[in-house]
């Protein structure tokens, strides 16, 4: 038995449509909320104060800094070791299931040893180690129990679920494959769905959950060094102070209001 | 519930930099670090121009942006809705840097640059001692001092009596009493439409 017997590769298209669509239009709703703080000439003062040159170096810069080799947690092992594991098991699967979906669209039977499969073990292994590790500091440190926002317990159980039901997925697919029997084809039958409905709800709440972070926070990083390098060679004001010295110009102008002396 | 705000009439303000002293001291905020500040301009022409002040600082807003950018969740609103930074748990990622729609919250690199150079005075050692290297850092209201039932450094120091401190929620507070006694215009905030709810409200 095949996992296209269970859900047919039309409808995984369609679904995988659908989220695509859901997560683009919350990206988009997210970008509309920074737009509304971000000063409105930014980026084409950076562009003439710093240019290409600059602005591509300080991007490769962070992203060698905070997204490969993630420097910033290095003071903190467990959580760098967490947080690698999760991007890199995630980039992974990532790029497993875009090669699947070119080499074998009709999700056919594929054996363990083809070395996308093995890329997507190895991935999956990284990604379950991670996100264990990520729950288990969640359940058993009280000061995470605290601290932690409905978001990222959302993120985090989905994240371990999905990774868990893949794998037992996976392993039912093999029993069934090699011995169909009712049980193993239900349990695969079960799995299946379950693994689907998990990968369905971490990707579709991505942009409204922790998951966002992993987008925001270099992003804001990246930003906020482009930011202080502008300032510093333009030698201009802030702009979010010059945005605030703005509103109070306009106000004065309207109102005529004079200080009290 | 407690919601401590702060409201800056600025037909008061003379931009003396009293508040601005006085925070540094207090907090011991290193020399290139403002986390409360007095930005000037001047509006109008001749012979209308006149200069314009407008004390800025945190706004402790009610859905802060620094918030719900911090990766690692060092920054925590309390009960008495005043945002902190959890020094133990800021990694210095300064997502919170670039997020603050006002500009204020700060990267201290280090313990942050001295006074003078190579000599680090009792007053810097002291606060050094109180503090992370490679931390964000802003204003927390003198939240040490609130909690001893003071008000914060700037709202004491103000000479000019434009700074004024207090529960908004409490009609008996000083805020809801300067606005029932003068009776001004309606307060405002700096740039609603960052959608921050700030809790720091102007007068002009």
């Amino acid at each position: 038995m095949l996992t296209r017997d269970i859900i047919p590769v039309p409808l995984i298209d369609t679904l995988a449509l659908i989220t695509i669509v859901v997560i683009v239009v919350g990206l988009i709703y997210q970008f509309i909320m920074w737009r509304r703080v971000t000063p409105p000439n930014l980026w084409r003062d950076i562009r003439m104060h710093l240019g290409w040159g600059q602005i591509v170096l300080i991007f490769f810069k962070e992203l060698i800094n905070r997204v490969i080799i993630q420097r910033e947690l290095f003071n903190e092992r467990w959580r760098w070791f967490a947080h690698i594991t999760i991007f890199w098991g995630f980039i992974g699967l990532a790029v497993t299931t875009t090669i699947s979906y070119i080499q074998n669209p009709e999700a056919d039977y594929v054996p363990l040893t083809t070395p996308y499969r093995i890329l997507g073990n190895v991935s999956g292994a990284l990604l379950l180690l991670g996100s264990t590790i990520a729950v288990l500091r969640l359940l058993l440190i009280p000061r995470f129990r605290r601290e932690r926002t409905f978001s990222d317990v959302w993120f985090l159980a989905l994240l371990w679920l999905t990774t868990l039901t893949g794998f037992t997925t996976q392993y039912f697919r093999e029993v069934a494959y090699s011995t169909p029997t009712e049980v193993s084809t239900t349990l695969l039958t079960f799995n299946y769905i379950l693994h689907i409905v998990f990968v369905g709800l971490l990707i579709i709440t991505a942009p409204f959950s922790a998951f966002l972070h992993s987008l925001t926070t270099p992003t804001l990083r990246y930003y906020q060094r482009i930011h202080a390098n502008l300032l510093e060679k333009a030698q201009i004001r802030d702009y979010r102070e010059l945005a605030q010295i703005t509103q109070i110009e306009k106000l004065y102008t309207k109102s005529k209001t004079r200080p009290q002396r | 519930m407690t919601r401590y705000g702060m409201l800056i009439d600025l037909r008061r303000c003379i931009s003396c930099y009293a508040c601005v002293t006085a925070c540094k001291i207090e907090n011991g905020v290193p020399p290139d670090i403002y986390l409360d500040d007095v930005l000037q301009t001047e509006v109008g022409q001749y012979p209308d121009a006149r200069r314009v002040f407008l004390p800025i600082l945190c706004n402790h807003c009610e859905e802060p942006a620094c918030l719900k950018a911090c990766p690692s969740h060092a920054i925590y609103r309390t009960k008495d809705g005043i945002v902190l930074v959890d020094e133990e748990k800021c990694v210095g990622a300064r997502a919170c840097v670039a997020a603050c729609p006002y500009g204020r919250i700060f990267f201290v690199n280090g313990y942050g640059r001295t006074y003078f150079p190579d000599y680090v005075t009792p007053w810097e050692e002291y606060h050094r001692r109180k503090r992370r290297p490679d931390k964000a850092m802003k204003c927390t209201f003198c939240v040490h001092r609130v909690r001893d039932g003071k008000k914060p450094a700037c709202v004491e120091t103000c000479p000019a009596g434009c700074r004024i401190f207090g529960d908004l929620d409490d009609p008996k507070s000083d805020i809801n009493q300067y606005l029932n006694k003068k009776k001004p215009a309606e307060p405002f905030v700096l740039k609603p439409e960052a959608g921050t709810k700030p809790k720091v409200y102007y007068l002009l």
